[in-house]
């Protein structure tokens, strides 16, 4: 699983080569590090004693980035985190341009709202990741965990833009409410995938959790490694060979995911839904040979 | 100027600024892609009676298609942004859409778009459904095969229209053998099509007519029928002219064509080549034989 991602990388950035600004965690430790504001855009270009004076949320204190990191500068191709993030929040809030990468995890809101950039994460992501997503790319080598790329608590749309290629499995509610881009998941999806999704395409190689695509207006789930249960209100309409996912297919063949030609001039089951809801989304699901 | 044992007639080709597109069109099989070109490019011989120039560009491997299916690449020419679009719109809507198993993208990023997909979805009857991939939007519209794959916007580019070679031989047998090996040589060269039947014009025209209601008509100093009732462009000998017409999405494309195509031409029976034009006054560009010929 690990080398599709990394040959991805390797091919876009020689990323073991890249250099830049790398803040290395001190001490590791429980307590929540908030690293909001902490951008390629604002941090690469600057130097070091300007970086390590930036402010950020350590639990209920507010302290210098130094204190917490130690940064590095020997480029300004990319941000980079070094050390067990688990803990660090908010890695590429709002980030707009340039690359993050992440050696090791990374903790929960990776990405929220981001417009634009990458985000490589060459480990697991926490929770409530790439909430309200609009743009840009995230590359997860490992798991996330639930609700990537979903509404902000209150908000009824999640995701509006953008890719996210999960090279592990992903929690319950990935792509809730969504309402454009691409959430690619090369092991298993949790329950709930796309409930209440407007818009967007969720596509997963492995198993697809139960409910999936609960409430959803439009949009598409494509199932490749089986599913879990279907909704009673996902009402079958044909069996087919789409077109149009012969592009994602090549899409996400550019990102390193092992697309077969099973997959790729295979037949899928059309069941269309949420028939509860408005009823113009679909789950297709590739017919094993 | 002689080239090989052929007179090239110190002239030019005069050729006008048009706007080009470039269709992507996919099938299942080739056979199907090429039908649905073929259609798609029919009666699309001039902008004055048909609206626009179309022509098939070249086949396309899976490999070279955005589905990993065959394809067949078409460039439509057309003298406004206007007129391309509804040309495109009727042409996809029309003899792509309705063609078993195809789809259509845009194969061209051009200075300027034109929406084709965005209108053409509304056949899709409120069923129809958008898919956005990697900044491009596509439509799904739902036909009794599946569905119809196209692409919202096509690109489209300043291109050139007209470029020419006329074809003067003793007889329609040499003239005829010379024009299909110009055309098969021509059609090598990315980013041309020969837009008449074969790529061959029999049927030149001028501009202006006897009849006030007519703007073009037939090429009277080009006809061997009329030699001696009006002042004809033919030497003795000559009794038949071909003229290939060639459309081109920049000046080296319509150049090298031009170039290939007049190599071609040299090696077999004809007596002498020459090109259209209107003394400078009408078009754009301007290729002259003799300086194409030199940088072949």
């Amino acid at each position: 699983m690990q080398s599709c991602a990394l040959c991805t990388l390797a091919r876009k950035f020689s990323v073991n080569k890249i250099k830049g600004v790398t803040l290395t965690l001190k001490k590791c430790g429980t307590i929540p590090i908030e690293v909001d504001g902490v951008l390629p855009e604002f941090v690469l270009g600057r130097k070091v004693h300007e970086i390590c004076s930036m402010k950020i949320n350590v639990g209920k204190e507010k302290l210098d980035l130094g204190d917490v990191f130690e940064v590095k500068c020997d480029g300004d191709e990319a941000l980079i985190f070094e050390g067990d993030m688990n803990h660090v929040k908010r890695i590429g809030e709002l980030m707009s341009s340039g690359i993050i990468i992440v050696r090791g995890s990374a903790g929960m809101h990776l990405g929220e709202r981001m417009n634009g950039g990458t985000i490589y994460v060459d480990g697991d992501i926490g929770a409530r990741c790439c909430c309200e997503m609009r743009g840009g790319t995230v590359v997860v080598n490992g798991d996330a965990q639930a609700m990537l790329g979903s509404p902000l608590p209150g908000n009824a749309k999640g995701m509006r833009g953008g890719t996210i290629t999960v090279f592990g499995s992903v929690g319950t509610r990935t792509g809730e409410g969504m309402r454009r881009g691409v959430i690619a998941v090369l092991g298993d999806a949790g329950d709930f995938a796309g409930v209440n999704m407007i818009a967007g395409t969720i596509v997963v190689f492995g198993n697809l959790g139960s409910n999936a695509g609960g409430g959803m207006k439009r949009g598409s789930i494509i199932a490749l490694g089986g599913v879990e249960k279907i909704l009673p209100t996902f009402l079958y309409a044909c069996t087919y060979k789409p077109t149009y996912l012969r592009l994602y297919f090549n899409y996400l063949r550019n990102f390193g995911f092992p697309v077969t030609d099973d997959l790729f001039k295979g037949s899928y089951q059309r069941y269309i839904g949420d028939v509860s809801s408005l009823g113009k989304g679909e789950m297709l699901i590739l017919e094993k040979p | 100027m002689i080239f090989n044992g052929v007179e090239i007639d110190d002239t030019y080709a005069e050729a006008f600024s048009m706007l080009g597109s470039r269709l992507v069109i996919t099938a299942d099989t080739l056979e199907l892609a090429m039908t649905a070109a073929t259609s798609a490019t029919g009666f699309a011989t001039s902008v004055i009676g048909c609206g626009c120039e179309a022509g098939i560009e070249s086949e396309l491997d899976p490999a070279r298609t955005p589905d990993g299916r065959p394809g067949v690449s078409v460039l439509i020419f057309g003298v406004s942004l206007s007129a391309l679009e509804s040309q495109l719109i009727a042409r996809v809507g029309q003899a792509i859409m309705t063609c078993p198993t195809t789809a259509c993208y845009n194969g061209l990023e051009g200075e300027k778009e034109i929406n084709v997909g965005g209108k053409l979805r509304y056949f899709g009857d409120s069923y129809q459904a958008s898919k956005m991939l990697d900044g491009k939007r596509f439509w799904r519209i739902p036909v009794m095969d599946g569905e119809f794959l196209v692409q919202e916007k096509f690109g489209v580019k300043s291109g050139i229209g007209g470029g020419n070679l006329l074809i003067l031989a003793k007889d329609i047998v040499s003239c005829l053998e010379a024009a299909q090996k110009a055309v098969k040589a021509m059609k090598k060269i990315e980013g041309v099509i020969l837009p008449f039947p074969g790529g061959i014009v029999r049927s030149g025209s001028k501009v202006g007519s006897t009849y006030p209601f007519l703007t073009a008509s037939t090429n009277t100093p080009f006809c061997p029928t009329l030699r001696r009732q009006v002042v004809t462009s033919l030497p003795e000998g000559v009794n038949a002219v071909y003229e290939i017409v060639i459309d081109g999405l920049d000046e080296k494309a319509v150049r090298d064509a031009m170039g290939v195509g007049l190599v071609a031409i040299c090696s077999c029976d004809v007596i002498s080549v020459t090109a259209g034009n209107y003394g400078g006054t009408l078009g754009q560009y301007k290729f002259f034989l003799h300086e194409i010929l030199k940088n072949m």
